[in-house]
C-alpha cells in the first residue's frame, strides 16, 4: 500500500486524535489541568450518539446536537466538581482528580448500558470510491469535513467573541487578566465545556468506525500526544493529531501491528525528550 | 592573582542585553557594594556567578578557578554562597533543618551511613547540628530552631537566608537585598552582622542592596550598573557625587 | 529523649502485634488481606519519596512493580532461581530502570513530567504484552508455591512471615531515610530547587536516587505480589494501577511518614467492606477517592493530626 493511500486511511483517525488533543490543549491552556479523563468524554458522547440515535431512533442531526449538549454538560460538572476547589492544590491532585472523575463515568456507563458492544451504522456511505490509484470512502471525507468545521468553529470563536478572548487572555496570564475584569473562573467553566463539545463531535464522528464500548478511553493518549507532539498549541495539536494518526499506519504496514501501538508512547518520549516544546510550541524554561 | 574578577561578562535574553560586559574585581576580605535602579541587572550578576545562568560572553573566576566549568551544585564547594532576593527558604522544614542543609557541603559520611543512622555519617550529623545551633545563637535565631521555617516573621526570614549560607562557610558571600522589608533596627543589626562576617570569620561580601543608607555605610567599594553597563565604581563618597549615578537614579523614577 | 524511648515502645509493641496476629487469625483470606496491605505499603512508601518528599510527579510506579513482578516470576520460572535471590534482584534491576526514567525528571517540569512517566508506563505494559518470547505475552505467568530452603511457602499464613518482615524492615529504612541527611536533601530539592543547588544539593543526583529508591521499593512489591498472587500478567500494571497508587498515597496523607501506611490498609481494606457490591467496589473506591482528594487533601494523616476524631470522640462523649 502507498504512502499516500496511508495517510488518506489516516485521515479519520486523525481528526479524531485532533479534537480530542484540542479539547485536552484548550483546558490545559485555560486552567493548567491535564484532564485526564477526556477520553471518558469521548466515550460519552459514543454512547449518547448510541442512546439517541441508535435506541431512541430521534433523527440523526438533532441526536447529533443532543450527544454534543449532553457531554458538554457532563464536562461542566467535571469542571465544578474535580477541579474549582484544587486550583490550589499540588498538580498531582488535579490529575488524580480527572482521572478518578473519569473512572467514576466509566463504572457508571457501564452500570447504565452494561458491558455489551454496540455497532452504529455509518450516517454517509462507507463503500470506497477511487480516483486513480487512491481509494478513498465519502465517510472518511464527512469525518475530516465535520471536524474542520468544528476546528474553524473554535478558532472563530477564539478571534472574534469577547468570550474567546477573554479565554486567550487567560490562557497567557490569568493575574493580569482577572485584574483587568475578566471572571477567569467562567473561563475555565469554558474551556471545559468546548472541550466537551470537541470530544463528543470525535466520539460521535468515530461511533460508526469503532466499536462502542467501555473502554474506549484510549484516545486519551493519543490526544496527549497530538497536544505534546504540537507543543500544546492549536494548530500544532491539529497536525500532530494527524501526524501521529499517520506514523501509526506507517509503522502498522511497514513494521508490525504491535509497534502501533507504542508509537504514540515513544513520540510523546521522542518530543519530550528532544525538545518539549513540540511543534509550534511555546518555549518551556523552568522557572529561575 | 585577584581573589574574584568578572571579565567581560556578558548575557543576552532573546535580545535583550541583560548585563554588558561588566568587569569587576573584589579583593579578599573586601565589603563590596552593587547598586543600581531596578532591572539594572544585580540579581543576574549573581545569578551567572551561582552558575544559574550561562553567560553569552566573559569569564568569572575565584581565586584563579573559572567557575564557568562548574555547575550550580558545585558553586558551594568552590567557596561562594547567596541569598536570595524572594526568600527561597526551605518552607516545609525546621528553622534548624533549614541551615542544616547550608552545611551539606561539610557533612560527611556515605549514603548508606546516612540511611542507617550510623558511623561517620551519625558523627558528623552532630557535629553540623552544633554548629548550626552556634549559628542561629548569633543571628538571635536559635530559640526558633524547631519552629517551622515559615512561621517565622519576615526579617527573621531574611536572618534565616544569612545563617544558611553561612553555614557553608564560604569565602565569598552573595547577598541579594538582604535589608529588603526590614525596619531601621534590623536594618542595624544587619550592618552589624556583616561587619562581624568579614572581620571575624574573613569572608569577603558582595552586597545587593536598594537600602542605599546601608550600602554606602558598610561598603569599601560600590559597582554601579544601569541598565546592564556598569557606570560608575568607586568609594561611597565618589559615587554619591558621580553625575551619572545621580541621573540613573532619578532619571528611573520619572 | 523520652520521645525516643516512646518511639521505642511503639515500636516493640507493634512488633510484638504483627507477630502474634498469624497465630490468632486463623482465616486465610484474612492473611491475604494483611499480606495486600504490605505490599501496598512498600510500593506507596517508595512513591512517597519520589513524589511527596521530592517533589517529582512519578505516574510509572504501577509499571515498576510489573517490572519486579515479571523479574521475580520469571527467574523462579524459568531460571530457577530462588526467591531470595530472585527478590533482591528484582529491586535493584527496577532501580535501575527507576534511574532511566528519572533522567526526564531532570529538564521536564511537573505536567511533562507527569506525561513522561505516564507514557514510560505504557510503553512498559506495552512491552510485557508483546515481548511474548519472554514474558508470556497476555497470558502471564503462573507461579506455583514457591521455596525458601525447605519450607515452602504455600499458604498466606506462611507468606506473611516473608511479606511482613520486608515490609517492616523497608518501612524502617524509609523512616531513616526521610529523617536522614538524605531526606533533607530531597525535601530541600523540593521545596526550592535553586536554593538547594546554591547549598551544593545537587538536584539531579538527588532527584535520580529519589526515582532509583522508588523503583527499589516497587519493584520489591511487584515480586512480592507476583507471589502472593501466584499469577503475572500485563494489565494489572496499567495507568489505572499508576493512578490508584497516586491515590493511595494522597488518602493517607502526601509527603507524610504515616500517610502511605494508611492509604494502604484504607485501600486494600475499604472494598473489603463493600465486597457485596462485587462489580463496583472499585466505583465506590473511586467516588470516595475523588471526595478526599476534593475536600480533604491532608488525606487520613491530616485529618487526624487536625484532631477530626478528638473532636468527634468529644461530641460523642458530650451527648452520651
Amino acid at each position: 500500500m502507498d504512502i499516500l493511500q496511508l495517510i488518506l486511511k489516516s485521515l479519520a483517525y486523525g481528526s479524531i486524535y485532533a479534537l480530542v488533543g484540542l479539547g485536552l490543549v484548550l483546558i490545559f491552556r485555560a486552567t493548567d489541568v491535564l484532564n485526564f479523563g477526556q477520553g471518558q468524554l469521548f466515550t460519552m458522547g459514543a454512547y449518547f450518539l448510541v442512546t439517541f440515535w441508535y435506541m431512541l431512533k430521534i433523527p440523526y442531526v438533532l441526536a447529533f446536537l443532543m450527544s454534543v449538549i449532553g457531554t458538554a454538560l457532563l464536562a461542566f460538572v467535571m469542571e465544578r466538581v474535580a477541579c474549582r476547589r484544587l486550583l490550589k492544590a499540588p498538580v498531582m491532585n488535579s490529575i488524580i482528580a480527572t482521572f478518578m472523575a473519569g473512572i467514576v463515568i466509566y463504572y457508571s456507563i457501564q452500570l447504565v448500558w452494561g458491558a455489551e458492544v454496540f455497532h452504529v451504522s455509518p450516517i454517509i456511505s462507507n463503500k470506497p470510491i477511487s480516483v486513480g490509484k487512491i481509494l478513498f470512502t465519502p465517510q472518511d471525507v464527512w469525518i475530516v469535513a465535520i471536524t474542520a468545521f468544528f476546528i474553524l468553529l473554535v478558532y472563530l470563536f477564539l478571534q472574534f467573541t469577547k468570550l474567546g478572548i477573554a479565554f486567550r487572555a487567560v490562557s497567557m496570564n490569568k493575574q493580569a487578566s482577572s485584574l483587568m475584569g475578566v471572571s477567569v473562573k467562567k473561563v475555565f467553566s469554558l474551556s471545559w465545556v468546548m472541550s466537551g463539545i470537541l470530544a463528543a463531535v470525535a466520539g460521535v464522528l468515530l461511533a460508526p468506525v469503532l466499536m462502542i464500548e467501555v473502554g474506549m478511553g484510549w484516545v486519551s493518549i493519543k490526544g496527549f500526544a497530538a497536544g505534546i507532539v504540537g507543543g500544546f498549541s492549536i494548530p500544532g495539536t491539529i497536525i500532530g493529531g494527524f501526524l501521529l494518526a499517520a506514523v501509526e499506519n506507517i509503522f502498522g504496514v511497514y513494521v508490525s501491528v504491535a509497534f502501533k501501538e507504542m508509537v504514540a508512547f515513544l513520540m510523546i518520549l521522542a518530543v519530550l525528550l528532544i525538545k518539549p516544546s513540540g511543534l509550534l510550541g511555546i518555549e518551556v524554561k523552568k522557572r529561575v | 592573582m585577584d581573589f574574584f574578577r568578572t571579565e567581560n561578562l556578558s548575557i543576552s535574553f532573546g535580545g535583550v542585553k541583560a548585563l554588558q560586559s561588566l568587569d569587576m574585581n573584589i579583593e579578599k576580605g573586601e565589603i563590596r557594594g552593587l547598586i543600581g535602579p531596578n532591572g539594572a541587572g544585580k540579581t543576574t550578576v549573581i545569578n551567572l556567578i551561582t552558575r544559574v545562568y550561562n553567560p553569552t560572553e566573559g569569564a568569572v573566576s575565584l581565586e584563579g578557578i573559572d567557575l564557568l566549568k562548574s555547575k550550580p551544585h558545585q558553586i558551594s564547594q568552590v567557596g561562594i554562597c547567596r541569598t536570595f532576593q524572594n526568600l527561597e527558604i526551605f518552607k516545609s522544614m525546621s528553622v534548624l533543618d533549614n541551615v542544616m542543609v547550608g552545611r551539606h557541603i561539610h557533612l560527611g559520611g556515605s549514603m548508606v551511613d546516612s540511611i542507617l543512622n550510623l558511623g561517620r555519617a551519625k558523627r558528623e550529623e552532630r557535629k553540623g547540628i552544633e554548629k548550626v545551633h552556634e549559628i542561629l545563637r548569633s543571628l538571635n535565631l536559635d530559640d526558633y530552631a524547631d519552629s517551622s521555617a515559615s512561621s517565622l516573621p519576615f526579617g527573621k526570614m531574611r536572618l534565616l537566608e544569612l545563617g544558611r549560607a553561612l553555614a557553608s562557610e564560604p569565602k565569598l558571600l552573595l547577598l541579594d537585598e538582604p535589608g529588603a522589608g526590614m525596619n531601621a533596627e534590623e536594618i542595624k543589626a544587619l550592618d552589624t552582622f556583616i561587619r562581624k562576617m568579614r572581620d571575624q570569620l574573613g569572608i569577603t561580601i558582595l552586597l545587593v542592596e536598594h537600602v542605599l543608607s546601608l550600602v554606602m555605610e558598610i561598603s569599601d567599594q560600590i559597582t554601579v550598573l544601569d541598565y546592564g553597563v556598569k557606570i560608575a565604581e568607586g568609594s561611597a563618597k565618589e559615587i554619591q557625587s558621580n553625575p551619572k549615578v545621580v541621573e540613573a537614579y532619578l532619571g528611573s523614577e520619572e | 529523649m523520652s520521645e525516643k524511648i516512646t518511639n521505642k515502645i511503639y515500636i516493640i509493641g507493634a512488633l510484638i502485634v504483627l507477630f502474634i496476629l498469624p497465630f490468632v487469625i486463623e482465616k486465610s483470606y484474612t492473611m491475604y488481606i494483611l499480606n495486600l496491605v504490605g505490599i501496598y505499603a512498600i510500593m506507596t512508601v517508595g512513591l512517597n519519596i519520589v513524589l511527596g518528599y521530592t517533589g517529582q510527579i512519578s505516574i510509572v510506579n504501577a509499571g515498576f512493580m510489573g517490572i519486579g513482578a515479571y523479574v521475580t516470576a520469571l527467574s523462579i520460572v524459568k531460571l530457577g532461581i530462588p526467591i531470595y535471590v530472585a527478590l533482591p534482584m528484582a529491586g535493584i534491576l527496577t532501580a535501575g530502570i527507576g534511574i532511566i526514567i528519572g533522567f526526564p525528571a531532570l529538564r521536564l517540569g511537573s505536567h511533562y513530567l507527569a506525561m513522561a512517566t505516564l507514557a514510560c508506563n505504557q510503553a512498559i505494559q506495552l512491552i510485557m504484552i508483546h515481548w511474548k518470547s519472554v514474558t508470556m505475552g497476555a497470558a502471564g505467568v503462573s507461579l506455583s508455591s514457591v521455596n525458601i530452603g525447605p519450607i515452602a511457602l504455600n499458604s498466606n499464613h506462611r507468606l506473611y512471615f516473608l511479606v511482613i518482615p520486608i515490609a517492616f524492615i523497608l518501612i524502617y529504612l524509609y523512616v531513616n531515610i526521610i529523617k536522614s541527611k538524605l531526606g533533607r536533601s530531597l525535601i530541600a530539592v523540593r521545596d526550592s530547587e535553586i536554593a538547594a543547588q546554591s547549598m551544593g544539593v545537587s538536584s539531579a543526583k538527588y532527584k535520580t536516587t529519589a526515582f532509583a529508591i522508588s523503583g527499589f521499593y516497587a519493584g520489591i512489591g511487584g515480586g512480592l505480589l507476583a507471589l502472593v498472587i501466584g499469577y503475572v500478567s500485563p494489565e494489572s500494571f496499567g495507568l489505572n494501577e499508576s493512578v490508584f497508587h497516586l491515590a493511595v498515597l494522597v488518602i493517607g496523607g502526601t509527603a507524610t511518614l504515616p500517610g502511605p501506611i494508611l492509604g494502604s490498609i484504607f485501600f486494600v481494606v475499604t472494598p473489603e467492606l463493600f465486597h457485596w457490591m462485587v462489580e463496583y467496589k472499585v466505583l465506590v473506591f473511586s467516588l470516595i477517592a475523588l471526595i478526599f482528594i476534593i475536600f480533604m487533601p491532608g488525606g487520613i494523616y491530616g485529618l487526624v493530626k487536625s484532631g477530626l476524631p478528638g473532636w468527634t470522640f468529644k461530641r460523642i462523649l458530650n451527648k452520651a
